[in-house]
């Protein structure tokens, strides 16, 4: 398998893949978009959608067998007129709009392009908060590229990790929840240090703070809270 | 403890505080007890909040876990605005009053500018474990589950 993108502008149009290689020439005009893995960030497109927004897309491919080029090309809506229930417009039907030549040969050859793919979709999923597409999708990168640190770290970041019991239990906190509701207006912007009914330090930083009471331990582990300001 | 077909449900229990201490806001929401191993070992309170994917720091409490966003690629909705950060791993211990602590990875949207309540968002840290609330007695109930 493998990936490629490219940045073009796709106002009131919609896409059509060709990719060819040695073996054959494959035509996408009733590709599934998800189902052939066609990303676009922020927005999956339904097949032969039309886009509507003036913008620039950034398109990603998926291949299982790898091509000599590829052509992308466009059809642009002309009208949007709606002319019954069931009819939203004409359509200029092979038009050529757009059409450009990828070397994958130079794709290939800048480092780290193929994984940016996976890490550009995952990114755009974990925005969406689809977060088990950018798991699929980032397992699927990690493992075309498993030495890619970047793949790695962001897989690792938002997989399920360990649940363990640790030994010990805390102390109950109302009291120091009660002195915050207490007193809480006067220290706005203030982070504070308390062990039961008593206030151990103030700071306006928290590196201050713990550095104050670092001093002063006398052996129970003070909450520390932070006022937000008005 | 708190039995689920005769097995344990919870392994430990903790008291939750339903009022922001922070705001002194009328709004009813849970907070929890939690801490983080290692460098930052002072308990802190964190909002339970299932609207929110992540865990979000207060971004002190990221500066001193190492955890500083090295890059905004991310982005999150939230009622102070859309924030952007980077999305990073941290374990933080839920601290139980009966029973055993529970240690989570949690997923964390690291942001410089969030200054506000700690959360406990669902899929980074809540969704990783079995719990449960009781309003009568305001105590949450937690275990992992197999």
């Amino acid at each position: 398998m493998i990936a490629a993108t490219l940045t073009i502008n796709l106002s009131h149009t919609r896409v059509f893949l060709n990719s060819s290689s040695k073996s054959s020439t494959r035509y996408s005009d009733n590709i599934n978009f998800e189902e052939k893995n066609f990303g676009i960030p922020n927005e999956y497109l339904k097949p032969n959608e039309f886009l509507d927004e003036n913008r620039e897309y950034q398109l990603y491919f998926d291949l299982q067998q790898e091509p000599e080029k590829i052509k992308i090309r466009t059809e642009k809506q002309n009208s949007f007129k709606r002319r019954d229930s069931t009819d939203y417009g004409t359509v200029e039907t092979n038009t050529l709009m757009y059409e450009q030549n990828l070397s994958l040969d130079s794709q290939k050859s800048s480092a780290g392009s193929q994984p940016f793919v996976f890490l550009e979709q995952a990114k755009s999923l974990l925005n969406e908060q689809r977060i088990q597409d950018a798991c699929s999708t980032l397992q699927r990168g990690a493992d075309l590229y498993p030495k890619d640190n970047k793949i790695a770290h962001l897989l690792r970041a938002i997989s399920p990790g360990r649940v363990t019991n640790v030994k010990g239990t805390a102390p109950n906190r109302s009291k120091e929840v009660a002195w915050i509701r207490r007193h809480g207006n006067k220290y706005r912007g203030q982070w504070v240090a308390i062990n039961g009914d008593d206030l151990l330090a103030t700071a306006t930083s928290l590196n201050t703070l713990l550095k104050k009471i670092q001093r002063n331990d006398k052996g129970n582990s003070p909450l520390v809270h932070y006022f937000v300001p008005d | 403890m708190l039995k689920l077909n005769r097995e344990d449900f919870a392994t430990g229990i903790t008291t939750y505080y339903e009022e922001d201490p922070a705001r002194n806001s009328p709004q009813s929401s849970p907070y929890l007890n939690i801490s983080f191993p290692g460098t930052l070992s002072n308990p802190v309170l964190a909002l339970v909040d299932t609207g929110s994917p992540w865990v979000v720091l207060n971004s002190e409490l990221n500066d001193q876990l190492g955890l500083s966003a090295q890059s905004e690629e991310y982005k999150l909705h939230t009622r102070f605005g859309l924030m952007t950060g980077s999305i990073e791993r941290q374990a933080i211990k839920l601290l139980a009053e009966e029973g055993t602590t529970l240690e989570v990875d949690a997923t964390l949207f690291v942001c410089n500018e969030w200054t506000y309540t700690n959360i406990l968002g669902y899929i980074g840290f809540l969704q990783r474990i079995r719990f449960a609330f009781d309003p009568e007695l305001r105590k949450f109930y937690f275990g992992a589950y197999s």
